[in-house]
């Protein structure tokens, strides 16, 4: 197997996941109460799609990752560093607003850092995306001689 | 290992066949308590048999992949679980509400959900490039076969995609009380359906690429009739579904047995 065809498969992760946080911040900015409910549970917030915690910040966000996702599909060492970058940055993101979410005795919905909207499905959501970015930054790839070719 | 399943898929259907095997055997046993150790509460224990189907079906997929370690074997299954979790995503987004957001369960099933849907397409693709995509010996299912699984396949995915849609409307048939949430979860196990006539639709006819998806459907659906049989209150005869809900169970099970008599050991 050549390191060419893992290069491909790393790439187009970057590119699915950023392609999906690019839906996600496109999707978040419709202001259409039934794709986006404002909810009231703890903090005033509309949940996109129902179900993640957002504001426009949080959407820009989302976008944020979407397009430097694409970007960074475009060559391998893009793909990794970006995979890196992303879910190191989502996982903290997920710790922290899991710690918060603790401390505040586990309120519906919070307010991280008094700016960003957060929920357990956007905890979710950050631990899941964060891990797939990172194990693309991170999985090894198969040298010339095929050392590293691990299953 | 040549077309052996990579250690992330090894990793994950062992976790998942821990979850399933955990959370069948509760939704089967204890239907009563779900209050205690569901995501939300099901209201009747007809309702927990129906969702609970899947999780003692998904073993059987879980188990035989792990056992036979083949990716040509396993990796159709791979397309029945992306669209299983599709639809349960769908189920929640419209009743969040219905969840209680910090419970483990809650966050387990969240995670469950999300991952297929992103990171099943990226390991297949990691699995094809580290381990090959060949594709396994056997016969070919016949054209009679094929055009039963594709219409079957259809009609699912019509009955999937209406049952998503339009869940409150389907209530009042429903033979038991039963709330849209549990509809709309239920429509996964359609999807999964459905997704084995897509496979034979795309053509891939091969036998051995399609068995456990069929051995996964047949044991949902004698899971849901030993829910039937197991009852758990009153089940209304008379209602639109009363006798239409066994007889696509009975389909499953019956296209199952009859494929696997016809194909053993091809």
């Amino acid at each position: 197997m050549s390191q060419a065809v893992y290069s491909r498969v790393i790439q187009f992760g970057a590119l699915l996941i950023g392609a999906v946080y690019l839906v996600l911040g496109l999707a978040g900015f419709i202001p259409s109460d039934a794709i986006n409910p404002l909810h009231h549970e703890h903090i005033e917030t509309p949940y996109l799609l129902n179900l993640v915690a957002i504001n426009a910040l949080h959407n820009v966000i989302h976008l944020a990752i979407g397009v430097t996702g694409l970007l960074a599909s475009r060559r391998l060492a893009w793909a990794r560093q970006w995979g890196v970058i992303t879910g190191v940055v989502l996982l903290l993101l997920f710790l922290a607003g899991m710690v918060q979410a603790a401390l505040e005795g586990l309120p519906p919905d919070q307010l991280f850092l008094g700016v960003l909207p957060l929920n357990s499905p956007g905890h979710i959501l950050h631990l899941v995306t964060g891990a797939l970015a990172l194990y693309l930054g991170l999985v090894r790839l198969p040298t010339p001689d095929g050392a590293g070719d691990t299953s | 290992m040549r077309n052996g399943l990579i250690v992330e898929f090894r990793w994950l259907y062992v976790v998942n066949l821990l979850i399933a095997v955990t959370f069948g055997v509760l939704l089967f046993v204890l239907p009563g308590a779900v209050d205690i150790y569901g995501p939300w509460v099901i209201p009747n224990a007809h309702s927990a048999y129906l969702v609970g189907a899947a999780y003692v079906g998904a073993p059987i997929y879980y188990a035989a992949a792990l056992r036979r370690n083949s990716w040509p074997i396993a990796r159709n299954g791979v397309g029945g679980l992306i669209f299983f979790s599709l639809a349960l995503l769908v189920a929640t987004m419209f009743h969040w509400d219905r969840f209680r957001p910090y419970v483990p369960t809650t966050l387990l099933w969240l995670v469950l959900y999300y991952l297929p849907p992103v990171g099943y397409p990226i390991l297949s693709r990691v699995q094809m490039a580290r381990n090959g995509n060949d594709r396994a010996p056997g016969v070919d299912i016949s054209t009679p076969w094929r055009y039963w699984l594709i219409a079957r396949g259809g009609l699912y995915a019509a009955l999937a995609v209406l049952g998503l849609l339009f869940a409150p409307s389907i209530v009042p048939d429903w033979p038991w009380p039963i709330t849209p949430l549990e509809v709309r979860v239920f429509m996964g196990q359609l999807a999964i359906n459905a997704w084995g006539g897509a496979i034979v639709l795309l053509g891939d006819l091969r036998w051995q690429h399609n068995r456990l998806g069929l051995a996964l459907t047949g044991t949902v659906g004698a899971a849901q009739l030993l829910g039937l049989l197991l009852g758990g209150g009153p089940y209304n005869w008379s209602s639109p579904l009363g006798i239409l809900l066994p007889l696509m169970f009975l389909e499953w099970v019956a296209t199952t047995v009859l494929m696997f008599s016809v194909y053993r050991n091809r």
